[in-house]
């Protein structure tokens, strides 16, 4: 299986519209993080994706080719919510899965239950959140799928074992397998994804390999000695994309000539001028919420 | 086999059936010691006739029957026993130190009637293994048991829709085979549970007395209509909550209250002779056709108050077993066409 391509998505449930037109390209063997604020139509992509809802219109292939009930011999999926059976135990999904998917490694499975600790005798009714977000990780890998779309696959997990999940994805990847995946938590994506899209009211507004998205642009970022700066000048500037004034701070994300512009900062009074990389974080906010940041003032460019 | 989860829930409903079937066992078996433990009517014959003191003398009548008079002076004891084939009849008096009583009691073709007066207790026994009744009420007992099975496991999509879709659909497997097979699996469950049953139904047999089973030109559209009855109910019961994310609860509650109302006011309102009672009847007729609670409706009637196993409101047995068929087929249908629609 390789490339995934969604193209022209929509979905709308009544007269909402969940994903407005949404085109997207997974390369095979890449870890894709689609982000965006809650209720950006994330889940909805994905059920488009899995045939789980009815696209509204578009088309979306793996490989070229529509989706069909074998392609799920590979394919993995971890919902944002826990869709196990309550009354069944960690075994007995196990089971289920090993007696449905041909690709079912037990031996793998064992390993990843030690890994998260869990007892395969508890039923999931007895499980906590972490617990149950684990079990469904653990069945999505145990089958060693070529595509894991993962949902907030972190959510309720504590530190250790979101970073084991995204170890594990780290290493899905290296081996090959392509991984879509959503999370609120953009430090864990920026680790992992090497693409990505941001969706805002259903919309991609970003889209891109993260490297390429970084190097676009730089933050100026400059430390003046009161909070009066003289914006006037800066706001003119078309190599501003954002400006961000936060007490005697101003952080200036631009899309050219960053040390030129570290000049002009220095040149208007800044005591110390320093010229950064943007985050995933940055990339995200600049994207879905310009005026979001703790800045007293924030102007975009 | 990616119908797991269904045959496992499959197996909790039978573990429920286990249980019920299990305190019917009990209830029989102390029933059997209870009942027969001091008028064991082959125990009874042979204490009285091995007594030291006893004067036994034994004929055989005209019809075949023999017939043992046992005479104990000693022990003031008298009886006459009658055995022909598997009838059993005694009727024998001893002493005895209870207060006077009357007592009675029968059960199926047996019956002990026994009258203590004087210090003297007459017992009358009449043990009647020749009691014959249709092989169709053995599952016609069983289907009491396949409805209440039926309506542990129906509503089986609606359970799905309600927060598993995600697991469910993601199987490597079309959604059409996917309903078919847990369909079918719920299905298989409900006449295991039944057969279960049947068995559970010969062994309290086999405790009191073993009956001779007959069938005749009913027997089998009966037992049809007693197989297929829980099944087109756990059909009803899946189509019509198909496409519901909740509230399959009131689906199964109101279902069968519905199943049970609605024949019963169109029966109620056949012969009425206001307009308003006919409009009624012509409302409520048509959805009674579809309900398959109506056809399963069964009666005894005959000698003994088992006999032929009937068929109450909609003619032959033949029909309404085709109507059960075709009813299981119809909602089967409905719950995959629906299914194939639902969203995650």
């Amino acid at each position: 299986m390789s490339t995934i391509s969604i193209e022209h998505l929509s979905k709308s449930y009544g007269n909402f519209l969940a994903v407005d037109d949404v085109t997207i390209e997974i390369p095979t063997g890449s870890v894709f993080g689609l982000l965006g604020p809650n209720g950006a139509g994330k889940t909805t992509t994905f059920k488009c994706l899995l045939g789980l809802a009815r696209s509204t219109s578009g088309v979306i292939r793996f490989d070229g080719n529509e989706l069909t009930p074998a392609l799920f011999e590979s394919i993995s999926y971890v919902p944002e919510r826990s869709v196990l059976y309550e009354w069944m135990n960690g075994a007995e999904h196990l089971e289920m899965q090993r007696r449905t998917f041909k690709r079912f490694d037990p031996k793998r499975a064992k390993q990843l239950m030690d890994l998260f600790k869990l007892d395969p005798r508890k039923r999931v009714r007895a499980m906590s959140k972490g617990m149950r977000t684990a079990l469904a990780i653990v069945m999505a890998f145990a089958i060693n799928p070529e595509t894991l779309v993962l949902d907030e696959p972190t959510s309720g997990l504590d530190p250790v074992n979101q970073r084991a999940v995204l170890n594990l994805m780290i290493e899905s990847a290296a081996q090959g397998a392509t991984i879509v995946l959503s999370s609120h938590q953009i430090g864990q994506v920026e680790r992992a994804a090497d693409h990505l899209a941001v969706l805002q009211n259903g919309r991609v507004i970003l889209a891109g390999a993260v490297d390429d998205l970084k190097s676009d642009r730089k933050i100026v970022e400059g430390i003046f000695p009161s909070e009066a700066i003289a914006l006037d000048g800066l706001r003119r500037d078309s190599r501003i994309e954002r400006l961000d004034q936060s007490g005697r701070i101003l952080r200036l994300t631009v899309t050219a000539d960053g040390g030129g512009l570290a000049e002009t900062l220095s040149t208007m009074g800044a005591q110390s001028v320093r010229i950064v990389d943007l985050n995933l974080e940055d990339i995200f906010l600049n994207a879905v919420a310009p005026g979001s940041q703790t800045a007293d003032v924030v102007e975009a460019g | 086999m990616y119908y797991y989860a269904e045959v496992l829930r499959g197996m909790r409903a039978l573990r429920v059936v286990a249980i019920i079937l299990g305190v019917f066992l009990a209830i029989a078996i102390l029933f059997r010691l209870w009942a027969f433990s001091e008028h064991d009517p082959a125990a009874m014959a042979t204490a009285m006739q091995s007594s030291p003191t006893a004067h036994v003398t034994s004929k055989t009548l005209a019809d075949g029957t023999i017939e043992t008079t046992v005479n104990d002076p000693v022990k003031n004891v008298h009886a006459v026993i009658d055995r022909r084939g598997r009838l059993f009849h005694m009727d024998a008096s001893m002493p005895s130190g209870d207060p006077m009583s009357h007592n009675h009691f029968s059960l199926g073709n047996s019956s002990i009637d026994r009258v203590q007066k004087a210090g003297m207790t007459h017992i009358v026994l009449t043990h009647d293994m020749t009691a014959s009744i249709p092989v169709a009420i053995l599952f016609a007992i069983a289907e009491v048991i396949g409805l209440v099975t039926a309506t542990m496991l129906g509503g089986v999509l609606a359970k799905e829709n309600d927060g598993h879709l995600e697991l469910a659909w993601t199987k490597p497997v079309s959604r059409e085979r996917l309903a078919l097979a847990t369909m079918g699996t719920d299905v298989a469950t409900i006449l295991v549970s039944q057969f279960a049953t049947v068995l559970l139904v010969l062994i309290v047999c086999a405790m009191f007395i073993w009956p001779t089973f007959y069938s005749d030109a009913t027997t089998l559209p009966s037992i049809a209509i007693t197989l297929l009855g829980p099944i087109a109910w756990y059909s009803c019961l899946t189509a019509f909550s198909a496409s519901l994310k909740r509230g399959l609860g009131m689906v199964v509650g109101l279902g069968w209250l519905a199943a049970i109302a609605i024949p019963a006011i169109a029966e109620g309102t056949a012969r009425s002779s206001s307009d308003f009672g006919r409009a009624i009847h012509w409302v409520f007729q048509p959805i009674a056709y579809i309900d398959p609670i109506e056809y399963v409706h069964l009666s005894f009637h005959g000698s003994g108050g088992m006999s032929a196993m009937q068929n109450a409101p909609l003619g032959p047995l033949g029909v309404s077993a085709g109507m059960l068929l075709v009813l299981t087929v119809v909602y089967l249908s409905l719950s995959v066409l629906q299914w194939r629609r639902v969203e995650a």
